[in-house]
């Protein structure tokens, strides 16, 4: 059924699918749906600190219940251009049965493209979010798990404990690292700490605890769960490693550029078709010509979008007015824009 | 060229193309929504009423009018600026230049590559850009004049009428696909059975959705669609066949030679642009249907900013020119397309 409702999208109204066609009439009627997306509903926003929020959404009713630890999409439409960040889903499939809700504990960055906006997101306005992905997952028959969150790594342990029973057999030990005052729903924490008599935590920072490896009970970890920055991610890799013990993680990188864009320096350029190393002194055109790459091309300034591809990650500075790309994807035209990250590209 | 600023001309024009990128944004999201919006509505509108003649012949009147107005959206003020690249910062899975494929018969990775590039890029440089006079029509002295060009006014009203197909020929250079005639040069970016396959592929798919399978959905009203589907292909092909004339082939357009353009700065590009277009006056609506295309000066200095964003650089870029000494061509309808006809028939004879 699906095919022959593509071949007739295809054949006789030049779209992909039926649904893409009719999207902007379904939108009158039903704001932010897309196809391809679902959608949901901000029913609340709560500043939770100076860089953090708490957004609670309630998914369409077909959206898949989720399984805690996994996380989504989110795309929001911020002056016309939809945008997507992943987030780890910060509530269990429990509340979401309970509720319909779920919650995302968002960290802000006041110069990103994305989250400086989703505090002005209006009540009951509508996003979109993917089905949940990810698994990253709790495994309920290990006897002592030992979680390492980092930063707003603590989402994905929040929706886990949310979920886990009082009557757990599993003795769970959360190391939470984040700055000092910084450390994200504590008080979340604490009640965790009076349902579920197996389950303690400390909040540690690096400046003052050091590494925690000194932390993590070698005997008394069965497994160690890591949802942190990319160096956290690493070390415990590391430590794992040499003392045999299982090792479950997500992390996360921030992508920016990092250095002066007028410092030379050359980026790792992922494509379909294998990958190259190119300067970021000259535009991709430039840098893939002489690569030899095969590459369709037009005027060379910007004008005939012959050249043009879809970046898939990676930020990219635009030569003709030295703006920088968001790092999610997007179409880019490899005649005037330069590498400024490493970057993932399909020709 | 004549002696121009050329580096402050650019350095204006710049300046007024970034004032106005600031601003796009949700608006123009909203607006081209909203027109492909109506234009659904008046597509579908006019497929229903196609079929209500047989009961009331005015509702098939105004359903070929409505299909004919659909399908100019379509054509224009949509598939145009869309695969011009304009919303392709909305990163929207379907408004974007890789994604949409309009309702015509000419393939639009095809139109694409010529017309984006070409065009575009070598705006009226005879020999580089084949838009000027589509190899069909001589429109200046910088053709040889030859006997066939005595009936071109024939040719162009046939022109006008086969639209879709004249383009669809015309931006798969279909004298060399099929005819194997020789350019020096020439730099196949895809191959001659691709842009055949591409050719064939999308001009049957026109004929058999409008002439067989909308015909057949409507059963025993198959003669009262398939007529007004022909007629609201006709006027659509008339309609921009005119807008597109009017835009490139008025009485005051310059064409340039490959020697004059060799080198050439920014400036020079945008003064090139400037020279080689005309606009049209008229109301919002009438702007709508051209798709914006009655600010071809506009479209051609700036091809990638949302069109709707047209009128309002307009005074500004009219004002740099008077402050150039650059020549605006814009007019009336009327006056605009009675100078096309002018220069078809003045360049009929030696």
């Amino acid at each position: 059924m699906q095919n022959i409702s593509r071949f007739i999208s295809k054949n006789l109204f030049h779209h992909k699918d039926l649904t893409g066609y009719f999207e902007p009439v379904l939108q009158v009627f039903k704001p932010s749906w897309r196809s391809g997306y679902f959608r949901a509903q901000v029913k609340s926003i709560r500043v939770l600190c100076e860089n953090a929020l708490k957004i609670t959404l309630k998914p369409e009713r077909k959206w898949p219940i989720h399984t805690a630890g996994q996380h989504i999409s989110l795309t929001t439409e911020q002056q016309g251009r939809l945008i997507s960040r992943v987030f780890t889903i910060a509530s269990g499939a429990k509340k979401l049965k309970e509720t319909g809700l779920i919650d995302l504990v968002i960290r802000t960055h006041d110069k990103g493209n994305f989250t400086p906006y989703l505090g002005e997101l209006a009540m009951n306005s509508w996003v979109n979010i993917s089905e949940p992905m990810g698994e990253f997952i709790f495994d309920e028959q290990s006897n002592h798990t030992t979680l390492l969150a980092g930063g707003s790594g603590i989402t994905p342990f929040i929706a886990m404990l949310d979920d886990l029973q009082a009557n757990t057999q599993n003795h769970i030990h959360l190391l939470y690292y984040a700055k000092p005052n910084g450390h994200l729903m504590v008080e979340v924490l604490e009640k965790f700490m009076t349902a579920l008599p197996n389950f303690s935590f400390e909040l540690l920072h690096r400046s003052g605890h050091g590494s925690f490896t000194k932390y993590v009970s070698v005997e008394h970890t069965e497994e160690l769960l890591v949802c942190g920055p990319e160096e956290m991610f690493v070390e415990a890799g590391k430590f794992c490693k040499s003392r045999q013990i299982p090792i479950r993680a997500e992390h996360f990188q921030a992508i920016r550029p990092t250095q002066s864009v007028n410092e030379a320096a050359r980026f790792k350029v992922k494509l379909n078709h294998g990958d190259l190393e190119v300067s970021n002194q000259d535009s991709l055109l430039s840098e893939f010509q002489s690569h030899n790459k095969p590459v369709t091309y037009g005027c060379g300034m910007g004008i005939c979008h012959q050249c043009q591809c879809l970046k898939k990650k990676g930020i990219v500075r635009d030569i003709r007015d030295g703006s920088l790309s968001d790092n999610s994807e997007e179409l880019i035209q490899l005649c005037v824009t330069q590498a400024v990250t490493d970057l993932e590209l399909e020709l | 060229m004549k002696q121009v600023n050329f580096d402050q001309l650019a350095l204006q024009l710049d300046e007024v193309k970034q004032q106005v990128q600031t601003k796009v944004g949700q608006e123009d999201a909203n607006y081209i929504r909203k027109v492909i919006v109506w234009q659904r509505v008046y597509e579908w509108s006019g497929r229903i009423l196609l079929m209500l003649g047989f009961w009331q012949p005015l509702l098939w009147v105004v359903g070929v009018l409505s299909l004919a107005i659909g399908k100019i959206l379509d054509n224009m003020e949509i598939g145009h600026n869309v695969m011009h690249g304009q919303y392709d910062w909305m990163n929207d899975k379907f408004i974007n230049s890789r994604a949409y494929e309009w309702d015509i018969a000419c393939d639009g990775s095809s139109w694409n590559r010529v017309h984006n590039y070409e065009h575009h890029t070598y705006t009226n440089i005879i020999g580089k850009d084949r838009d000027f006079g589509y190899g069909l029509l001589r429109l200046s002295n910088d053709f040889r004049w030859r006997v066939k060009n005595l009936w071109q006014f024939i040719t162009y009203v046939l022109l006008s009428v086969l639209f879709q197909w004249g383009v669809s020929y015309h931006e798969m250079a279909a004298e060399r696909v099929f005819f194997g005639k020789k350019k020096d040069n020439r730099d196949n970016k895809v191959s001659h059975a691709e842009l055949k396959k591409r050719f064939f592929s999308k001009g049957a798919k026109q004929l058999v959705k409008d002439y067989i399978i909308f015909p057949l959905l409507a059963g025993p009203l198959f003669l009262w669609v398939f007529c007004g589907n022909l007629i609201a292909n006709l006027l659509r092909n008339l309609w921009t066949s005119t807008i597109i004339f009017c835009g490139h082939f008025t009485e005051h357009v310059h064409t340039f030679t490959e020697e004059e353009c060799k080198n050439e700065s920014k400036g020079q590009w945008y003064y090139r642009q400037a020279l080689g277009s005309s606009n049209l006056k008229g109301r919002t609506w009438f702007h709508i249907l051209t798709g914006h295309l009655s600010f071809q000066i506009e479209h051609h200095l700036f091809p990638d900013l949302p069109a709707k964003r047209y009128p309002e650089i307009a005074p500004k870029v009219q004002q740099i020119f008077q402050q150039h000494g650059i020549h605006y061509n814009t007019g009336g309808f009327w006056r605009q397309y009675g100078s096309v006809l002018k220069r078809i028939i003045r360049y009929s004879f030696p």
